[in-house]
């Protein structure tokens, strides 16, 4: 009895049927592309698409539970990997091994994540305008106040062997062959800290408490104003060492690397389950979201689609995602 | 006689001694670059294009919805447009008619506009999805078209009569882009201030529950909002096909955050209800005069303007967040005070 209750719960979150849509994407485009995407390799590849995009979304996952959002992301770990790379370059660190460069990247992206939780914590202002803000500040501070330059082929000797570092190789039957980068492990790592935090910690449950209701939350004896500042605070350090990890794993660090990223990023996060107006979330529903959005994009090409039309299709599968959330909550709240 | 303190009232001057600071600081330190026609008139075709798109995302702000996707939907239709105009300019045509296939071109554009905008309209009001995540997604649906039409190349071959009309000076001292701003400018102002619908706008946007009790069609007013939206970023986009001499995909994405920071800055918040249009137009002012003026400072990149126009943002934000929570603590002060009689 209480399984069909909990079976029929979970057919009734958005997480379900984004489930579905993936098996039945990921059965058509096998069919249409004459079984290549489950071969080991195109599994291998997607793996390493998805790392970067998906750490991200984990965090942004935390944010968007706590009633907020967080466009300031990609600006934030760019300033911070540029920075820290062009210290590590001028002095001549992290020729051996790049935790030095993490360290840095990790550092700066915190100091730049409580400059927004400061902000947000203390004035009680709207997110989104706020991040807005510190998106063009810290592309101000990159690009303008440092002049922060690409780097690709100076780029520190300790970088660039962690980013070829690979847990194994698969060849496919046709003999291609794919790395699977170390960064997966620290994704599944990742996934698994934000979802033990949100389930078993005070933290989590702060977060969720106050996305629900934070007037509720602050009643029922929740730090609204400590939870929120550390909140951005850690997301700005976790984006500094993601952004390092996707300097290693691309081998450049681009001062304007990952423009634009917080408008796919989001998507996905809400893709997944989580309500845009905050209390509601899961980490499976996200990486299954990511998995889906990378999937797609990486399937076009094996299906005979050109390249042109990715943007296309990933805006129509997250439109129909944000649809099938938005049905679904109109059905809830009949 | 109470002394009250009103944000909404005291905003306009906050706004337009800030637009003084600025114009003061850099009349300091560059006297004699600032002020010369030259550099007025450049300004005064650079800003229209965005400025254009702003007033017609603020119409969406004042209904309470937030719209991301306005630069895609505007490249979009102004290369169809442009597509459109190489198709025709492909037979021979004689001289009279060029003028006519621009005009069916810049028509065209704002009809792609209005159906897209409607579109967006329909996913709002109708299916229900916020409207950041159902203009994020149009937005990455729009530019996916655009580039897919283009394979990402920018459109080029343009009748040279259509960016000559652009770059025109009308009576030898009015561009044709201020003009241009000039007119949806004066249409914006006259549908907020003088028609219901204006009224109703506000209305929604303050209270969307209390204007549906009270007789409004929320869905339609969503729906027309967007369509005069989309129109206008098409007329935006239009700008700047005339500016660049050709229609790309990408052309105008620092736009987007542009034309958001500017609202803000004006105190039109995505929360709905508020904005006026005098402190929309001293934003845009402000901020392109800040772009400028970065501009002359050869050691300078234009990634100054952006900055300072954040922080500028944040600490407007910060200024009247204060403001405002000063005001309900006097609300509150005052609600437990024992009544006094009259």
């Amino acid at each position: 009895m209480e399984a069909k209750q909990k079976l029929r719960r979970f057919t009734r979150r958005t997480e379900f049927y984004i489930f579905l849509v993936l098996v039945v994407m990921g059965i058509v485009i096998q069919s249409m592309s004459g079984g290549q995407l489950f071969e080991v390799n195109s599994i291998v590849d997607i793996a390493r698409a998805m790392t970067i995009m998906g750490m991200f979304a984990l965090m942004n996952l935390m944010v968007v539970i706590s009633g907020g959002f967080d466009l300031s992301f990609p600006t934030l770990a760019s300033l911070a990997y540029s920075a820290a790379t062009t210290i590590c370059l001028t002095q001549g660190w992290a020729q051996e091994s790049a935790w030095i460069a993490f360290l840095l990247s990790g550092a700066i992206g915190l100091v730049l994540g409580m400059v927004n939780g400061f902000i947000i914590s203390r004035f009680k202002l709207n997110t989104m305008i706020v991040t807005l803000g510190t998106q063009t500040l810290f592309l101000g501070i990159s690009m303008g106040l440092l002049q922060l330059s690409e780097i690709t082929s100076t780029l520190p000797l300790g970088i660039r062997y962690f980013g070829e570092a690979s847990l194994f190789e698969v060849y496919s039957s046709t003999g291609m062959r794919s790395t699977m980068p170390v960064a997966f492990v620290f994704f599944i790592v990742l996934a698994v800290i934000v979802w033990f935090v949100l389930k078993y910690t005070m933290f989590g449950r702060a977060l969720y408490a106050i996305g629900g209701n934070e007037i509720s939350a602050e009643r029922a004896g929740f730090n609204v104003k400590k939870t929120k500042f550390w909140l951005y605070a850690i997301v700005g350090l976790v984006a500094g060492l993601i952004g390092m990890l996707r300097v290693a794993m691309v081998r450049q660090a681009i001062p304007k690397g990952l423009n634009g990223w917080d408008l796919e990023v989001i998507p996905a996060v809400i893709l997944g389950g989580a309500s845009i107006y905050g209390g509601e979330g899961s980490v499976f529903g996200t990486i299954v979201a990511v998995t889906l959005i990378t999937v797609i994009s990486n399937s076009l090409l094996l299906i005979g689609i050109d390249s042109y039309w990715q943007d296309f299709f990933n805006g129509l599968v997250i439109l129909a995602g944000v649809t099938i959330s938005a049905v679904q909550a109109k059905r809830r709240s009949i | 006689m109470k002394k009250k303190i009103n944000i909404k009232d005291n905003y306009a001057l906050l706004l337009v001694s800030l637009l003084v600071i600025v114009l003061a600081v850099f009349t300091i330190l560059k006297p004699d670059t600032l002020w010369k026609v030259s550099t007025w008139k450049s300004m005064a075709s650079q800003f229209p294009e965005y400025g254009v798109m702003t007033l017609g995302v603020m119409l969406c702000f004042i209904a309470g919805c937030i719209d991301v996707s306005f630069v895609s939907l505007g490249n979009f239709a102004s290369i169809i447009a442009s597509l459109f105009m190489l198709q025709a300019a492909e037979g021979t045509i004689p001289e009279g008619q060029t003028g006519l296939i621009v005009i069916l071109a810049i028509l065209i554009a704002m009809v792609v506009g209005g159906i897209s905008g409607y579109l967006n309209g329909n996913l709002i009001s109708r299916l229900g999805i916020p409207p950041i995540l159902a203009t994020l997604s149009t937005q990455l649906v729009f530019r996916g078209l655009a580039i897919a039409l283009t394979q990402g190349y920018a459109v080029t071959g343009i009748p040279p009569i259509y960016s000559e009309v652009g770059h025109m000076d009308i009576f030898g001292f009015l561009p044709v882009p201020l003009l241009v701003f000039i007119i949806v400018l004066l249409f914006v102002a006259f549908l907020l201030k003088y028609t219901t619908f204006g009224k109703k706008l506000y209305m929604i946007g303050s209270n969307p529950k209390a204007a549906r009790f009270s007789g409004i069609n929320v869905t339609k007013m969503i729906n027309t909002t967007f369509v005069i939206n989309g129109m206008i970023a098409a007329i935006g986009a239009l700008l700047m096909v005339s500016t660049m001499n050709s229609a790309k995909a990408d052309y105008g994405s620092s736009y987007l955050m542009r034309c958001i920071l500017i609202l803000v800055l004006a105190g039109v918040l995505p929360d709905g209800g508020m904005g006026k249009i005098f402190n929309v137009l001293i934003a845009i002012v402000t901020i392109q005069i800040i772009a400028t003026s970065v501009n002359m400072f050869p050691e300078l990149n234009s990634y100054y303007g952006s900055l300072i126009s954040a922080i500028m943002l944040i600490v407007m934000l910060m200024i009247t967040s204060r403001l405002l929570s000063t005001d309900r603590k006097v609300r509150r002060k005052k609600k437990n005070l024992p009544k006094e009689a009259g």
